[in-house]
């Protein structure tokens, strides 16, 4: 649906984003992931031509992107601040109308997204009352109100509880399944597994890595394995124990890895022999633990 | 353009329902007599405490107790270096020292007072003295004071503006009455009008762009609106406000003047009229009368005309900088060093004001009537003058044209400084930002 290619850009005195390349497919849920400084609200602005790109372009379906693509698209920025003179009502009725809006489809809208986001109504309170998690929500509110079908949120859980991200998750993916195209960014890496289908991740400017999160998982795991077992693990030639501890009375834990040419079912078998096995399973390692794997890979391959 | 509608809608809705503006819209057309009304009651309750000053008269000009105001003047025998312990002590305001002197070349005549007095009270001394000397003048050198009299003569010149339109027939000059002290009251007021407004609106805009950037409300506005329609909208909302309140304004100043003169006149009619005083009554009926003809003389409706294309004007100017200060800074403290040399000019112009009403036909007057940075305020104070038709089209040409230059050089500053954030300010950066191509 959207296609990014060849993307640079430069400030004074710095390079942002250097030949960045990434295709987001219609109906899914994109993350874009890097540490902060990376370059990834740069990304987000140039799409929504915020800010104009150096070199490279944007494609929208297939063809260039243009100012009337830009407006339908519901951006949620970093840095999101409301009119703290003004009722909730109003704002929304503020944001809806340059989104093309008229009253009544804002009101309307604005409903539909109270009852889901679980607030009672807001409309005349005013913004300098709300907390900080409930003006997040307004802002949210604010960025689907027009139903759009590109979804772009930049670091969209920061300021929220655990309880509503979740609730906030939960409405990305009932969007994603309405055919919705979400892309959001965090810098907070492991907190994206369950939630996005395809990521990148940039660092530096540059893009390190990108496709599919269930494959990228798949290609970076260690083959490592965590057993929680009863008895102390014997060494053997087969593995070796990464690291091993008694939690408590006849309960261990032990991460451990398989030497070459060696597969699960080998280590079950020995393991097995002498001690019996609570749980059994393969450490799938987080995005954080990739990025970290690919950081200090420094561009070596790719 | 309807984008800019929706930002301007916010912009100004926002602002009118303000306590603050509503407040300060109406309170302050009554604060101006206000005060006025106080000045006026404080120098009443303080002239009325009589003052005594002592005359030590060597050479026998006064025979006789003089005053003037709530001053007393009397003879003293005494000394004048005896003086000192009572006017110290407050017992006399102050003594008049008259030694004996050649009235042909008068000198030495002094006054003493614990406090310095007002210029008003040394000119009223003075001119007792002269008066003084005068009669004494008259009398050594035998002239008749009759025919004294009959010298005096008194002129008074009624000024005309002479006007092309007003030809009625062949035989007379199309003629308007004119007065050069109210050409000067009127100009000085249209000049410090545009001062005032220009000045406060433009921090209005200043503040409520800086208000968007540190609210980061900004960004989430920029991706619906190209941040130029969010300028223009800001700039066009905070300018509708001004002009609401001038409107206000006229119509609350309008009704209060009609009030209190209808106030006035009811009062002066209603109660008896002191006897002797009727001479005085119709001497300020007529003065009435005067200044409304003087007033009919104007062209209201052009210089309200005039005035709103300098008042509209000059605020663009002025709006677009200080829009383009308030996106560029990051706090209030910042943003002084960039307002400091944008009002300049706006400074300049009051202080080249003087100079204008006093000469409002030099080569500097009509340079500064031209220049647009200062026209909005000079050429205003110049108007009631007479301008030509030709200087005044190429004034409001230059100014228009300044107008759209600042206007883009600020819509490009706007749209790299609302989203820039943390770095140190400087003209060569926004310089850099003006130049920019991709952004």
């Amino acid at each position: 649906m959207l296609s990014v290619k060849n993307i640079s850009k430069s400030y004074v005195g710095h390079k942002a984003l250097d030949d960045i390349s990434i295709d987001i497919k219609k109906s899914s849920i994109f993350g874009l992931l890097g540490p902060n400084g990376a370059g990834k609200t740069s990304l987000i602005r140039i799409i929504n031509q915020i800010i104009n790109q150096d070199k490279g372009e944007i494609f929208l379906n297939g063809r260039p992107i243009n100012y009337d693509d830009v407006r339908k698209i519901g951006y949620m920025p970093e840095e999101r601040g409301l009119y703290k003179k003004m009722k909730v009502g109003d704002f929304l009725l503020f944001m809806g109308k340059l989104k093309g809006l008229n009253r009544n489809q804002c009101i309307d809208a604005s409903k539909y997204w109270f009852e889901n986001l679980e607030v009672s109504n807001w409309w005349n309170k005013n913004i300098e009352d709300l907390s900080k998690g409930m003006s997040q929500k307004v802002q949210f509110i604010s960025t689907v109100l027009h139903d759009p079908d590109l979804i772009i949120l930049d670091e969209p859980f920061s300021g929220f509880d655990p309880v509503n991200a979740n609730l906030v998750k939960s409405n990305l993916l009932k969007l994603k399944e309405n055919g919705k195209t979400i892309i959001f960014s965090t810098h907070r890496m492991e907190s994206v597994d369950e939630l996005c289908d395809q990521l990148a991740m940039i660092n530096n400017s540059k893009k390190i890595l990108d496709g599919d999160t269930e494959q990228i998982k798949m290609k970076y795991k260690s083959d490592n394995y965590l057993i929680v077992h009863d008895k102390k693990l014997k060494k053997e030639p087969s593995f070796s124990i990464i690291k091993s501890e008694k939690v408590s009375e006849g309960i261990y834990e032990s991460e451990v890895g398989l030497n070459s040419k060696k597969s699960y079912k080998d280590l079950f078998k020995v393991i097995s022999s002498y001690t019996q096995i609570i749980s059994f399973k393969e450490k799938i390692p987080n995005m954080n633990d990739i990025f970290i794997m690919k950081v200090k890979e420094g561009g070596k391959d790719e | 353009m309807s984008k800019v509608w929706i930002i301007f809608e916010r912009e100004y809705l926002q602002r009118v329902q303000k306590k603050s503006f509503i407040l300060g819209t109406l309170l302050t057309p009554l604060i101006f007599p206000l005060f006025i009304f106080i000045a006026v009651l404080l120098i009443e309750s303080d002239e009325k405490e009589i003052r005594r000053i002592a005359v030590v008269d060597k050479s026998g000009l006064i025979d006789d107790s003089l005053s003037f105001g709530y001053n007393n003047m009397f003879l003293s025998d005494s000394d004048i270096n005896s003086l000192q312990e009572e006017i110290l002590s407050g017992e006399i305001y102050g003594a008049l020292d008259i030694p004996k002197m050649d009235i042909y070349n008068p000198d030495a005549i002094n006054f003493y007072s614990k406090n310095v007095p007002s210029s008003d009270f040394v000119n009223n001394m003075e001119r007792i003295v002269e008066d003084k000397i005068k009669d004494r003048k008259i009398k050594e050198l035998n002239i008749e004071k009759s025919s004294l009299e009959k010298l005096e003569t008194r002129v008074d010149m009624d000024t005309y503006s002479v006007e092309e339109n007003a030809i009625s027939d062949g035989s007379e000059m199309g003629v308007n009455k004119s007065s050069s002290g109210l050409a000067f009251g009127l100009g000085y007021f249209n000049g410090i009008l545009i001062y005032m407004f220009v000045f406060i609106y433009g921090s209005f805009i200043l503040q409520s762009v800086l208000d968007e950037k540190t609210s980061k409300v900004v960004e989430v506005i920029v991706s619906s609106v190209k941040p130029i329609q969010l300028m223009m909208g800001k700039v066009l909302g905070v300018g509708a406000v001004a002009f609401t309140q001038i409107f206000i304004w006229i119509i609350l100043v309008f009704s209060i003047s009609t009030l209190t003169s209808l106030y006035f006149g009811i009062d002066t009619v209603g109660s008896t009229p002191i006897p002797g005083n009727q001479e005085e009554i119709d001497q300020s009926k007529e003065m009435v009368a005067g200044i409304y003809e003087l007033f009919s003389s104007i062209d209201l409706y052009k210089t309200i005309f005039i005035f709103l294309i300098y008042f509209t004007g000059g605020f663009f100017l002025y709006g677009a900088f200080f829009a383009a200060i308030g996106s560029a800074v990051d706090n209030l403290q910042d943003a002084s060093q960039f307002t400091l040399p944008i009002s300049l000019p706006i400074i300049a112009s009051l202080m080249f004001m003087s100079v204008i009403l006093e000469n409002p036909e030099s080569n500097a007057s009509i340079f500064l009537s031209m220049f647009p940075f200062t026209s909005p305020i000079l050429m205003m104070a110049r108007l009631p003058f007479g301008v030509p038709d030709w200087q005044l089209l190429l004034s409001i040409l230059l100014l228009g044209v300044f107008v759209l230059f600042a206007l883009w050089f600020a819509g490009r500053i706007y749209r790299v400084g609302i989203l820039t954030s943390g770095s140190k300010i400087t003209y060569k950066l926004l310089w850099k930002w003006f130049v920019m191509k991709n952004y």
